[in-house]
């Protein structure tokens, strides 16, 4: 691991990155292969996938069989259930937040499952990898609800095609307006549960197509193919889909210009007597001692709320309400993607079938992309539309003995029969901005490092509670047309917080009174501040949010390295 | 919310679960049991090698029932059962370090305390098991072990099935729901049991998905006409 010998001698960097994450990674790979001197700050420890990762270990092989241990966090942190998480293949304080405190304002139930080891979440993300599209970035001007994105499709395309020649995505070309197409490595393998469903939608015209998904269906750029282990979720032993920890850590270390600092929680961002970022304050997490640092730029990719969480956290006589907030969106704006299963049942066609490996590549092999308010906005009672991801056949636990009767031999049996024929779907439905929905600083309460703590004000709004209740009857349809039975489906909708699909808090725009930063992702206000995450998306759409992470992070850090060159930011 | 830990560590502490764990002797069925014995198998294979179970919650005798109910459940037939998968040992450390097993894969989580929830388990583990003893004394005259295998049948059938429900056995009825839940999912995270599923994850390489065989039928038709 790199560390940072002349940190103790106040040596300046060319840039500091915040948080080694997708947005991170990518900032710090670019900055240093670009030739700047940076200082990447993570607020947990290393990453050993050695020892942190489920390296090919059976449910059998955990002390509690995957439920993991009582005495961390009350048995709560992997009762979630999303996997993208902690579990007892990766559980504890080691790589999973467990100290720094948050609050819920009264009447929200926000979920915030922060990955503080190198690489962040995106370590064990879901890999869905959509392009955004002009339907997206223009949604407000189609549909007049929330901003248009100071970015048009044309415009980041080319760092949509870099991303993606570098992280290495599987799809196919769809020709859909919706959904852009990209470039592509050969598509995952589709099971028989795949033809069943995509008739059936066919039949009650619904795409049901190719997810674009970040795993390597062939080698690509030095890293493996795929063995479709399925342990994805619990970290990659090989590095076949893009991590930070395969990808762009090991890049950035590369090119020796990187100083990497672990256990640095930062606390704040420093200004100068200009109010120009000057450094960044951490506190080291071994000796709760504050530490700053400093260089010309500083770039935050704290994931998203945590990043708006730093720079609420920064308040000098220049910026009395948060750092860059001039405009007073800082914290506003936040947006999620509602997440439940919205049915859950079997296809008798494959009842008694042998089991299949159906969830080796534990990954969305195929989805329904939106399809509603294509042709005409108002076509539906809510706006826009979500997407549904289908699941199911032979999995690690037989969760359908739930829906069976009985015990003894016939019901093992049964549990056996219809193992290969359950299926089930996940929405995920994109909520619109709203005055309720944003973050701020809890004035009352501090973690454990003495930090003024983070507070969430959120609720789902009744767009997407209505494309909720809709998914539902899809549901009900779709299993219709395949001559298949819809069991149950989720009373309610998965805590928000669920999907790690946060965006918004310092929102992008040109007008400098209504946005945080500019379409740079550069703050209005302080121009040696940069942001390389979510936060700065201004709007949520159907689609998932790594892919267009990294390519914002790439656009942006294309952009600071012309800025060294052409003067505005000055070399140490 | 997330940030509770020190406090709820504190709790911990003073319930005393992080010792039960401390002291625990390891399993004769399960596989990290065999670790120290060179990593051998699991389910079984290492058996003997660390000596019989010694339950750390239920007594000797109910230790024995949840053993028998449990293999009444997922018997032995043409696939290994519940027994040779070591369920009893499985729930009686679960209860032991009071883990919930939800009720349902599809509901929410448990918002409070999963320990609180761990140790309402445990009084609801002692109050089911006395419960079907009771009720046997009741309607045969023994103790559930000293019954009949029809008895013992013909109890967990009115408990099973729902149209043998009857009014009277309400407590009974969410007992073999837990019960269930617990043997279920004791036996599907075994080696055994998921052999017995036939789980494709058990094989970590594949050169890539095989995917699907049917192509040329993609409403999988023939197979439905088939079963």
């Amino acid at each position: 691991m790199s560390s940072a010998p002349a940190i103790g001698k106040a040596r300046v960097f060319d840039a500091i990155v915040v948080g080694t994450g997708a947005g991170g990674g990518t900032a710090m790979k670019m900055l240093c292969e670009a030739g700047l001197k940076v200082l990447a700050l993570n607020s947990g420890p290393r990453t050993q996938p050695a020892t942190d990762y489920r390296m090919h270990r059976q449910v059998y092989d955990l002390k509690y069989r995957g439920y993991g241990d009582p005495t961390i966090l009350a048995g709560r942190a992997h009762q979630e259930h999303y996997t993208v998480e902690e579990s007892e293949y990766n559980e504890g304080p080691r790589l999973w937040e467990h100290d720094v405190a948050y609050t819920n304002s009264p009447g929200t139930d926000w979920y915030w499952k922060r990955c503080k080891g190198t690489g962040g979440k995106a370590n064990f993300w879901g890999r869905s990898s959509c392009r955004y599209g002009d339907i997206d970035f223009k949604a407000a001007s189609i549909d007049g609800a929330g901003v248009d994105w100071p970015v048009d499709y044309a415009e980041i395309a080319p760092w949509f095609s870099k991303a993606e020649r570098y992280m290495g995505v599987a799809s196919t070309v769809q020709n859909r307006p919706s959904n852009p197409d990209g470039e592509y490595l050969p598509p995952m393998t589709w099971r028989c549960y795949d033809y069943i469903v995509q008739k059936a939608a066919e039949k009650i015209g619904i795409p049901y197509l190719p997810d674009r998904c970040a795993q390597l269906t062939v080698a690509h750029n030095g890293h493996p193919a795929c063995h479709y282990c399925g342990n994805c979720s619990q970290g990659c032993d090989a590095g076949s889909f893009f991590s930070p920890t395969w990808y762009t850590i090991p890049d950035a270390e590369k090119s020796e210009n990187l100083s990497l600092v672990t256990d640095a929680l930062v606390r704040s961002v420093l200004v100068d007597e200009h109010g120009h970022a000057k450094g960044v304050a951490y506190v080291d997490r071994n000796s709760h001692r504050e530490v700053e640092v400093y260089a010309k730029v500083v770039v935050l990719a704290a994931s998203c709320v945590e990043t708006a969480h730093i720079m609420l956290n920064s308040r000098s006589t220049h910026w009395p309400t948060g750092l860059a907030n001039s405009s007073g969106q800082l914290g506003k704006n936040l947006c999620d993607h509602l997440y439940g299963s919205p049915g859950y049942g079997f296809l008798p066609q494959l009842l008694g079938q042998p089991p299949a490996p159906d969830n080796i590549a534990n990954s969305t092999v195929a989805w329904i992309p939106r399809w509603t308010n294509l042709a005409n906005p108002h076509a539906e009672k809510f706006l826009r539309g979500y997407g549904l991801y289908i699941g199911g056949g032979c999995d690690e636990f037989p969760w359908h003995h739930f829906q069976l009767q009985g015990f003894g031999s016939s019901f093992k049996r049964d549990i056996k029969r219809y193992y290969p024929a359950t299926v089930g779907a996940l929405i995920q439905a994109p909520t619109l901005p709203s005055p309720h929905n944003y973050i701020d600083i809890d004035p009352a309460k501090r973690d454990i490092f003495g930090i003024p703590q983070l507070r969430f004000h959120f609720q789902w709004g009744p767009n997407e509670l209505m494309m909720w209740e809709h998914s539902k009857q899809v549901m009900v349809e779709l299993f219709k047309s395949a001559g298949g039975e819809m069991w149950t489906c989720d009373t309610d909708p998965n805590r928000p917080g669920t999907s790690l699909h946060e965006t918004g808090v310092c929102r992008m725009g040109s007008d400098p009174k209504t946005s945080v930063t500019n379409k740079w992702a550069q703050t209005h206000d302080v121009p040696n501040l940069y942001i390389c995450d979510a936060s700065v998306f201004p709007g949520n759409n159907d689609k998932t949010t790594t892919m267009p992470i990294i390519a914002f992070a790439m656009r942006t850090c294309d952009y600071i390295i012309g800025n060294f060159k052409n003067g505005v930011h000055r070399r140490v | 919310m997330a940030g509770q830990t020190i406090a709820r560590r504190e709790i911990v502490r003073l319930l005393g679960i992080a010792s039960v764990a401390a002291t625990f002797p390891g399993f004769r069925q399960w596989a990290f049991a065999d670790e120290a014995a060179g990593g051998v198998a699991a389910g079984g294979a290492g058996a003997g090698a660390v000596g019989a179970y010694q339950p750390l919650f239920f007594s000797a005798e109910h230790y024995r029932l949840v053993d028998a109910l449990a293999e009444l459940i997922l018997p032995e037939d043409d696939t290994a059962g519940a027994r040779k998968a070591g369920v009893a040992e499985f729930i009686d450390f679960m209860v032991a370090n009071r883990v919930p097993i939800s009720g349902s894969g599809h509901s929410e989580p448990p918002r409070d305390s999963a320990m609180k929830m761990g140790s309402e388990l445990q009084a609801q583990w002692i109050e089911g098991l006395q419960w079907l003893n009771a009720r046997c004394q009741n309607d045969y005259g023994h103790a559930f072990l000293d019954c009949s295998a029809q008895q013992q049948n013909e109890l967990l059938s009115a408990l099973a099935y729902k149209e043998k429900f009857t009014k009277g056995t309400e407590a009974g009825r969410e007992f073999f729901h837990l019960l269930r839940d617990y043997t279920v999912t004791g036996y599907y995270t075994s080696r055994v049991g998921l052999e017995a599923l036939g789980w494709p994850g058990l094989r970590s390489h594949w050169d890539k998905p095989p995917g699907c065989p049917h192509t040329d039928d993609p409403e999988h038709l023939h197979l439905q006409r088939a079963s």
